[in-house]
């Protein structure tokens, strides 16, 4: 599934290159749990990067389903040692953003919203409306366009019947001063200020000149493009409710959440939320940056059990990377140890205890294999 | 509808206020300054009547200079807001307008009214112009330091889950600077409105400034001189009002 051929990454800090990660290969198949770990500062969230294609390696290639990654692919999802929620956005657009994103329509079954009684009926109403809309727009133009004195200056017509509008609502009490502030030369018609020539005509052919072009591609718009995208919309908002809703009620966040921003929740509210928007496009590999760091014990388990159940359900192949020995040794069916900076690989270790009882002896065997190993 | 209820106590509460240290001040140069200039502030009551009885005559006044500092307000928006995420984000655009920015940002705006009046003409371009000016720089580098202060993450989280240019733009960029925006418009305003008083003193027949100036120097009407002030402050009290209204419900994030 991922495969790390001999990659090297280096950062440039001014005239100097500090080398981050060295020559390192691995393999990682279809389905496995690979927990990473190391010593802070080794280059465990550069090798993330580099596989979610954010950072391009100096030297070697990773390969993602057999292809070489050079940009972020949709099919892997990473979740942040921040999480990376966006405070502007609520629960569920964060859940849903990824969906948003992408807008992949090819790996969901398609919803026909066209043969929906429902959507036909609705669509039939607003041609209707339109037809009227536009009807009335034509109407009242010819109208406006007709009046005798303003033939000759085509869209002071409509700025008449603005005016004269504006005069009756005011009572007529002020609209003289106020006619005098603005045109210079006095008893002259209101319209000569828009179009007795100077800057405001041409500000007001400019506006004219993009209203009509407005409206006549809002037409087009609405005969030819809007169903099609009504029918987009609806699919996309189906399929929002159809993968995000279900995510969250497993991840058990109900509706109630919903509207909230990520600052009113709690850390393993916000772990869940991470969680759901990453899984929302049911990727096939997950990366994560020790995500649960920031957390205390008890959400920290629980967590970890939800994601454990996750990956036995949903089948995708999950690299953890984190700094604490009991996560690996739970998330991990292969555990990588790696080297300070430049990031080299220690060992890999076999872990048959993954998902075993936390309090089983052979469980605390491995973790103490660990330590040792880490010391 | 609590919250709001709350908003506008808080609001009559700082007028009443304002009003109180407005007649403090009054009270004490009718009582000590010297003979002759012992009416120079009238007491507020005193000012709302005469507020209330020239409010025809302030009218034409208020619109021309509402009319003025709205324009300028929202070209410079328009303006400076997508100029100021570019260059916020792209670093090549970053490096290439910085300088002349800096060169220009210090120099008072007002050093170009000539200019704008020679090539604007003498009606309300060239005032909307300097007001443009003025505001212009001001947001565009508050939006762009905004820009720049948005966490590395937000953007990487966003480009990580498949995200083109123009979705950055949109769902990081943007929303992130809002906040940053709202609070450069908020002190734009009171720029705006002294810069509106500068250019009203040309060439202008209606504009508050012009009122202010006509009471005390053609009229020495100190009374009907602190109507105009007044006017002024409710002027400034609307784009504020307003502005802040915006920002609760377009930053509805920061409020909850």
């Amino acid at each position: 599934m991922i495969k790390i051929d001999r990659l090297c990454l280096e950062y440039r800090d001014g005239r100097q290159t500090i080398p981050v990660i060295d020559n390192l290969s691995l393999e990682i198949r279809e389905g496995e749990s690979v927990a990473i770990l190391g010593p802070s500062g080794c280059g465990k969230t550069s090798l993330l990067y580099a596989i979610c294609g954010l950072v391009k390696p100096t030297a070697g290639t990773i390969y993602v389903d057999g292809q070489a990654v050079e940009r972020p692919r949709r099919d892997v999802a990473l979740i942040f040692q921040d999480l990376g929620l966006l405070p502007w956005k609520t629960v569920w657009k964060n859940a849903s953003l990824s969906l948003e994103l992408t807008g992949s329509r090819a790996s969901f079954p398609k919803l026909s919203s066209a043969d929906d009684p429902a959507f036909q009926k609705e669509w039939q109403r607003r041609k209707k409306s339109l037809f009227w809309a536009y009807f009335w727009l034509v109407v009242t133009g010819a109208w406006a366009a007709g009046q005798r004195f303003y033939l000759d200056r085509p869209f002071s017509a409509a700025v008449y019947l603005v005016t004269l509008g504006l005069d009756l609502i005011a009572g007529g009490f002020y609209w003289s001063e106020v006619r005098k502030m603005i045109d210079l030369k006095p008893g002259a018609p209101w319209s000569t200020w828009l179009w007795g020539g100077g800057w405001p005509q041409v500000l007001l052919f400019c506006v004219v000149l993009l209203l009509t072009a407005e409206l006549i591609s809002r037409l087009m718009y609405d005969l030819f493009t809007m169903p099609r995208q009504i029918r987009e919309a609806n699919l996309l908002i189906a399929q929002q409710v159809q993968n995000v809703k279900p995510l969250l009620d497993e991840l058990g966040l109900d509706s109630r959440f919903y509207d909230r921003y990520p600052h009113q929740l709690s850390g393993g509210e916000r772990q869940r939320v991470a969680l759901a928007r990453a899984l929302a496009t049911h990727p096939k590999v997950l990366l994560m940056d020790e995500p649960l760091a920031a957390l205390d014990a008890f959400n920290r388990e629980r967590i970890q059990d939800l994601l454990l159940q996750l990956w036995k359900e949903r089948g995708f192949t999950q690299i953890i990377v984190t700094h604490d020995v009991q996560e690996a040794v739970f998330l991990g069916s292969r555990i990588v140890v790696l080297t300070e900076r430049p990031a080299r690989i220690k060992t890999i270790i076999d872990n048959p205890c993954m998902g075993t009882s936390r309090t089983s002896p052979a469980f605390y065997e491995k973790v103490l294999e660990l330590r040792r190993e880490l010391s | 509808m609590k919250r709001l209820e709350n908003y506008l106590v808080g609001y009559i509460l700082g007028i009443v206020l304002f009003f109180g240290v407005w007649w403090l001040a009054s009270w004490a140069v009718s009582v000590f300054a010297a003979k002759p200039l012992q009416g120079a502030v009238p007491p507020p009551l005193r000012a709302l009547a005469i507020f209330v009885d020239e409010w025809l005559d302030l009218v034409p006044h208020f619109f021309a200079s509402g009319y003025r500092v709205l324009s300028g307000l929202l070209l410079s928006i328009v303006i400076a807001m997508p100029l100021g995420l570019v260059i916020g984000h792209e670093r090549v655009l970053d490096r290439l307008l910085s300088p002349s920015i800096y060169l220009t940002y210090p120099i008072p705006k007002v050093v170009f009214l000539p200019l704008l009046f020679v090539f604007l003409g003498i009606y309300d371009a060239p005032k909307i112009g300097l007001i443009t000016l003025v505001l212009v720089f001001q947001l565009l580098l508050s939006t762009r330091d905004a820009v720049k202060s948005i966490p590395k993450s937000h953007i990487l989280s966003v480009v990580s889950a498949g995200a083109s240019k123009w979705h950055v733009y949109k769902h990081v960029i943007l929303p992130a600077s809002l906040p940053a925006m709202f609070s450069a418009l908020r002190i734009s305003i009171g720029m705006a409105i002294t810069a509106l008083a500068l250019t009203e003193a040309f060439a202008s027949r209606y504009g508050l400034w012009r009122y202010i100036y006509d009471q005390w120097s053609r009229y020495s009407n100190y009374e009907r001189m602190f109507a105009g002030i007044l006017a002024m402050g409710i002027l400034g009290l609307v784009f504020y009002v307003v502005i802040d209204l915006l920002e609760r419900w377009i930053c509805r994030w920061q409020h909850v």
